[in-house]
């Protein structure tokens, strides 16, 4: 991207130089928006993945009314506003916070809707109503989640690949954060009968879909989320694609290794039934691992 | 600055930078073998799935079996076995006694696959008399 200084000519601009100027401006402003959208989606994911894997909230989603769903979203909105305005973010006007907020819940939403989707508990398998109050009661947990993007990421670190050590030292850190974070995030779930549940209420395509789904949130939360002017922001094809797919291979590992321990996945379990356990714990495992590399 | 007074010769700074060459390209066979193994591990997971979607397609099918009757007071333990190809979910099987009005409900959430299950009914009378299984389940 040209900064403004190379376009701008001496003098008065032309016209051409005005329309250059003023697309360098639109693509600056989409590029800041995209950055903070992706930035607010990873935060999200770390905020809200566990509450994916609690039965008692899909309950809730298709026990209590719309109009009490609702009433809890709104309440979380409101929650947002209040911090927004007087806690964490402390903005000094409310047309940004309320800006903010929007954003946060409409990223919340979209996120809720995915993952419900991908995980085969919302669908057209699913009433109506049901599908609405599960989406809505997800939506809240991701919304605060993407909301608080600016505190929880920061709080979490700004990773740099400085390079020390060698390969083989930058590897075990990785899998180390990894193992850790996910540790972190995955344990809570483990001995949950949510694991099984799910994995036995997803079919082929949604397994595929989990898979890509947890690799994507990896690759966000540690490589997309970072700002423009922290150093290494490295390209894809580069180190950040090997080690997405590194952390998530230790994560599928280290999944079937958890349920191998507490004794989900047995010498008499079906071979596709350990790896279909295993890919359902390991998209916690991957949120938590990614944010594990994030603080280490 | 010159090499005398740097200290330094151009062998010396040959060497230091061949090792840095040597480095960095053992670091990047390691990347592309970390990189190569981490496919294999999410390849084969994606595989054997993707092996169970083509091959494995009959739909759960659940049978129950009794094992053994002891009491009083009475206990039937229950052998429930899913020859399916698919998990079975939300499983529920009624057992009632073929004479008397006594009956007993299990439910479990799941049961994968060419899985055996082994589970105990509690009666009060007498179940030697025969048993009536009603299973319910759905299944992919």
């Amino acid at each position: 991207m040209l900064p403004a200084r190379a376009i701008c000519g001496q003098g008065r601009p032309d016209a051409a130089t005005t329309l250059l100027m003023l697309a360098h401006g639109v693509v600056c402003l989409v590029d800041a928006a995209w950055h903070r959208t992706v930035r607010s989606t990873g935060s999200a994911l770390v905020f809200g993945v566990a509450l994916l894997y609690t039965m008692e909230a899909w309950w809730d989603g298709l026990e209590l009314s719309l109009a009490q769903n609702g009433l809890f979203l709104g309440a979380s909105l409101l929650l947002c506003l209040f911090l927004g305005r007087y806690g964490f973010n402390d903005k000094d006007d409310w047309r940004g916070v309320f800006v903010e907020a929007g954003e946060a819940l409409l990223i919340g939403c979209v996120l809720s809707v995915v993952c419900l989707l991908t995980l085969a508990l919302a669908g057209p398998g699913y009433p109506m109503r049901a599908n609405v109050g599960t989406i809505l009661v997800m939506t809240i947990p991701f919304t605060l989640g993407a909301f608080l993007a600016d505190k929880i990421l920061p709080f979490l670190g700004s990773r740099m690949m400085n390079g020390n050590g060698g390969w083989l030292d930058q590897t075990l850190r990785d899998a180390a954060a990894t193992i850790a974070g996910g540790l972190f995030l995955g344990l809570p779930v483990l001995p949950t009968d949510e694991v099984p549940l799910m994995a036995i209420g997803m079919a082929y395509p949604h397994q595929m879909a989990l898979m890509a789904l947890s690799l994507l949130s990896s690759y966000i939360i540690v490589f997309a989320s970072r700002s423009r002017k922290e150093p290494n922001a490295a390209p894809l094809l580069g180190r950040p694609l090997a080690e997405t797919m590194f952390c998530y291979a230790v994560s599928l590992l280290l999944a079937l290794a958890l349920l191998g321990f507490v004794g989900r996945i047995t010498s008499q379990t079906p071979m596709s039934f350990a790896f279909a356990q295993a890919v359902t714990l390991a998209f916690p495992l991957t949120v938590g691992g990614a944010a594990g590399r994030l603080a280490a | 600055m010159s090499e005398a007074a740097s200290g330094r010769k151009p062998r010396d700074d040959c060497e230091e930078e061949h090792g840095e060459n040597a480095e960095a390209s053992h670091g990047r066979a390691a990347q592309v073998l970390i990189l190569v193994l981490s496919c294999m591990v999410i390849a084969t997971v994606a595989g054997a799935l993707t092996v169970e979607r083509l091959h494995g397609k009959d739909p759960a099918h659940v049978e129950v079996r009794v094992v053994a009757v002891t009491g009083p007071p009475w206990t039937v333990e229950v052998e429930v076995h899913n020859g399916g190809d698919r998990a079975a979910q939300d499983v529920s099987i009624h057992a009632a006694l073929r004479h008397g009005n006594e009956s007993v409900l299990l439910q479990f959430q799941f049961l994968p696959a060419h899985d055996t299950q082994r589970h105990q009914l509690h009666f009060d009378g007498d179940p030697t008399g025969g048993l009536i299984f009603t299973i319910a389940y759905t299944g992919r």
